[in-house]
C-alpha cells in the first residue's frame, strides 16, 4: 500500500496541502482530481518523494519513503512525469530503453530489449521506434514517456506490489489514446495487484477507469470514495463552480456520466 | 526487428570507437615527428618499437631518438592527456547542465586557476617567496590547481542550499565568479613588468611548450581519476537529461552525481590549466561534433571525447608548432581560431534546424 498519513506541504508561509490522508491499495486505480491550483501535482510530488511533508508521512509496502534505497524503489515504482525537459536528441528507443536503467546491474541486454519491444507495442509508440524524441509531437512523447515507466516495472521484484504514479497522462492525448493509456493502467492494476495513482482532469475518465477518486480543493481533500459516490452534482458545482447533471453512461450503466450545462452569459 | 536495430547501432557504436582510436594512434605518431628536428613517422614508429625488441627497418640517429624520448614525447603525453580531460569534462558538464553549449570553465575552474597562477607571478610577499623555492618548478602548478579548485568550492557553495545543488543557480554563480576572477587577474596583470608579463601569456593563452616527463608524472593521477570515473556516471548523465526528479526516480542518486561530476572536472580541467594554461573551445566542441554523429548516450560520448579531444589537441599543438616557425603560436590561439568560427556555425546550423 501507498500511503499518506496526515500530510501538511508548504512552501513559504503558504499551505499547498493541509492534513491530507489517503491511500493507493495494491490492485487499484486511483483517480486524483481537482480545480487547477487545487495541489494535485503537489500531492503526486510528495507521494512520490520529491517535495519533503512538513508534517505528516509517506508509507510504501509499510516502509516510510525516505528509507527506502532509491535504487531498490525505482524497480517497484515508477513515475510519469506531466512534462520531460528532455532537449538532447536521444532516439525514441533510447529513451525507453533508459526505464531498464534501475535492473541493468543483472539484467540481460536481450531481455531489456524483449520488455522495451514489448512496452512499445503496447503504448502504440513501435512506429517511431527510431524518431528523435525531440521531433515528436507532445502526445507522442507522452506515450513514450510511459513506455519507459512501464518498462521500468515491467517484472515484479520478488512478491512486492509495484505502483505506477501517472501525473496527467492523457493531458495532450487524443480520445483514442487517452483511453488506450487508462486501459493500460486499468490492466497493469488488474493483471499485477499494482497500485495505480492518476491525476485526471476528465471526471468521466476518472469514472471509468478508476475504483477511487480522490477529489482535492485548495489543498484539502473534500472527497474520496467510489465513482458513484464522489461524483455528485452538488459536489462538483461547489469544487469547479460549474453546473453539471449525473446520469448513468448509456453502456456502462454502473457507471456515472457527467454533462456539463451550457452557460448562458459567459461573462 | 527492434531488437536487432538496437544490436546493429551497437556495432556501429563500436566501430567509431575503434576508428577514433585509430585516428589518435596516427596523429601521436605524425606529431612525435613534426617540429624542427624532423623525425618521419616510420623513424618514429621504429624509435617506439626498440625498446620492446622490435626492429624495424627504418634507420634513425640517436639525436632523433634523444629529441622524442625527452622532448616530443613529454609534450604528446601531455597533449593527450589535456586534451582527454578537458574534451570528457565537457561532456560531463554539458549533461550535467542539460545543455549542449556549457563549458568545462562555467563552474570557475580555468579562471580560478590562471587567477592563482598570475598571484603567484605578480605578487612577491615573503610567503609567496618561500613557497617557490619549497616547491620549485610545481610552484605554479600547485597554485594554479588550487586556485582552481578553490574557485570551484565557492561557486559551488553559492548554487547549492539545504544539500541540494541547483544547476541554473550554479550555472549564474559561474558567470558571476567568473567575471570577478577575470577582473582581479587583469588587475594584477596591469602592475606586472615585461619579464612577469611573458610567464603571463602563457597561462591566458596556453602552451604544451615546457612540458617533461615529471609534469607528465605529476597530472597523471587527476588526469586518470577524471578519465576513468567519469565514464562510470555514464548512465546517470543519460537520466538527468530526462530531468532531475526523473533521474532520481530511475534510481540515481542525484546529489551526490552531481557533486561527484563537479569534483571530478575540477580535479582533471585544474590539472589541465595548471600545466597547459587555459585551452580553449576542446571541452566545447569535441562532445558536440561527436553528438551530431552518434547522438547524446553518454556511454558513447565520454569514451568518444577522450579519444577525439586527444586527437584534435595534438593537432592544433602541431599546427601551433609549425605555422611561425621558428616561433611557437600559443596553443589556446590555434584552438580558440579554429573553435570560435566552428561553434558560431553550430549555433547557426541549430536555428536553422529550429531548435
Amino acid at each position: 500500500m501507498l500511503e499518506a498519513r496526515k500530510i501538511v506541504v508548504g512552501i513559504g508561509g503558504k499551505r499547498l496541502l493541509d492534513d491530507i490522508t489517503l491511500c493507493v491499495k495494491p490492485g487499484e486505480v486511483l483517480a486524483v482530481v481537482g480545480p487547477n491550483g487545487a495541489g494535485k501535482s503537489t500531492l503526486l510530488k510528495t507521494m512520490c518523494g520529491d517535495l519533503k511533508p512538513r508534517h505528516g508521512f509517506i508509507t510504501m509496502n509499510g516502509t516510510e519513503l525516505d528509507d527506502w534505497p532509491i535504487a531498490e524503489l525505482a524497480r517497484v515504482r515508477g513515475v510519469l512525469p506531466q512534462n520531460s525537459t528532455l532537449s538532447f536528441p536521444f532516439t525514441v528507443l533510447e529513451v525507453v530503453a533508459m526505464g531498464r536503467s534501475p535492473h541493468r546491474r543483472n539484467g540481460d541486454p536481450a531481455h531489456d530489449d524483449a520488455i522495451v519491444r514489448q512496452a512499445m507495442a503496447l503504448t502504440d509508440t513501435e512506429g517511431f521506434v527510431d524518431r528523435i524524441y525531440t521531433t515528436l509531437s507532445g502526445g507522442e512523447r507522452q506515450r513514450v514517456q510511459l513506455a519507459r515507466v512501464l518498462t521500468q516495472i515491467w517484472e515484479p521484484v520478488g512478491d512486492l506490489p509495484r505502483y505506477l504514479l501517472l501525473d496527467e497522462p492523457t493531458s495532450a492525448l487524443d480520445l483514442a489514446h487517452q483511453h488506450s493509456v487508462l486501459a493500460i493502467a486499468r490492466r497493469f492494476a488488474d493483471r499485477f495487484q499494482a497500485g495505480v495513482l492518476a491525476i485526471l482532469h476528465d471526471l468521466n475518465l476518472a469514472a471509468l477507469y478508476a475504483d477511487r477518486i480522490a477529489v482535492l480543493h485548495s489543498g484539502r481533500l473534500r472527497a474520496f470514495d467510489s465513482p458513484e459516490r464522489v461524483l455528485d452534482a452538488d459536489l462538483i458545482m461547489e469544487i469547479f463552480g460549474y453546473p453539471v447533471t449525473i446520469a448513468a453512461h448509456p453502456v456502462k450503466t454502473d457507471c456515472p456520466l457527467v454533462i456539463p450545462h451550457l452557460l448562458q452569459n459567459p461573462e | 526487428m527492434k531488437a536487432a536495430l538496437a544490436a546493429s547501432g551497437r556495432t556501429k557504436r563500436y566501430a567509431v570507437l575503434v576508428g577514433l582510436t585509430l585516428l589518435l594512434f596516427v596523429t601521436a605518431i605524425v606529431s612525435l615527428g613534426i617540429g624542427a628536428y624532423s623525425i618521419t613517422p616510420a623513424q618514429v614508429l621504429a624509435i617506439l618499437s626498440e625498446p620492446f625488441g622490435l626492429h624495424l627497418p627504418w634507420s634513425f640517429d640517436n639525436g632523433q631518438r634523444a629529441v622524442l624520448e625527452s622532448i616530443r614525447g613529454p609534450r604528446i603525453a601531455l597533449g593527450v592527456l589535456i586534451g582527454a580531460t578537458l574534451a570528457v569534462s565537457g561532456a560531463a558538464m554539458q549533461g550535467l547542465f542539460r545543455n549542449p553549449l556549457a563549458d568545462p570553465a562555467l563552474i570557475g575552474v580555468s579562471s580560478g586557476a590562471a587567477l592563482a597562477a598570475v598571484a603567484a607571478i605578480v605578487l612577491e610577499t615573503s610567503l609567496l617567496r618561500n613557497m617557490a623555492q619549497l616547491l620549485g618548478h610545481y610552484y605554479l602548478p600547485a597554485a594554479a590547481f588550487l586556485g582552481g579548485f578553490a574557485v570551484t568550492w565557492l561557486v559551488y557553495r553559492f548554487a547549492g542550499s539545504g544539500g541540494r545543488l541547483d544547476v541554473a543557480s550554479l550555472l549564474l554563480a559561474g558567470i558571476a565568479v567568473n567575471a570577478l576572477a577575470g577582473s582581479l587577474t587583469g588587475l594584477l596583470t596591469s602592475i606586472a613588468d615585461d619579464q612577469q608579463l611573458r610567464t603571463l601569456t602563457f597561462w591566458s593563452m596556453g602552451s604544451l611548450g615546457g612540458a617533461n616527463w615529471n609534469q607528465v608524472a605529476a597530472g597523471l593521477p587527476f588526469f586518470l581519476l577524471n578519465l576513468l570515473l567519469l565514464p562510470y556516471f555514464s548512465g546517470a548523465l543519460n537520466a538527468l537529461l530526462l530531468g532531475e526528479a526523473e533521474a532520481g526516480h530511475l534510481g540515481f542518486s542525484v546529489e551526490t552525481v552531481k557533486a561527484a561530476v563537479i569534483v571530478l572536472v575540477a580535479l582533471g580541467v585544474g590539472c589541465c590549466v595548471a600545466l597547459g594554461g587555459i585551452i580553449g573551445f576542446i571541452g566545447l566542441v569535441v562532445p558536440h561534433l561527436l553528438r551530431l554523429r552518434l547522438g547524446p548516450d553518454h556511454r558513447i560520448i565520454l569514451p568518444g571525447s577522450a579519444l577525439l579531444g586527444a586527437s584534435l589537441l595534438l593537432t592544433s599543438d602541431g599546427l601551433a608548432r609549425s605555422l611561425a616557425v621558428p616561433a611557437e603560436i600559443p596553443i589556446g590561439i590555434v584552438t580558440g581560431v579554429l573553435g570560435s568560427p566552428f561553434f558560431l556555425w553550430l549555433l547557426y546550423r541549430q536555428r536553422m534546424l529550429g531548435g
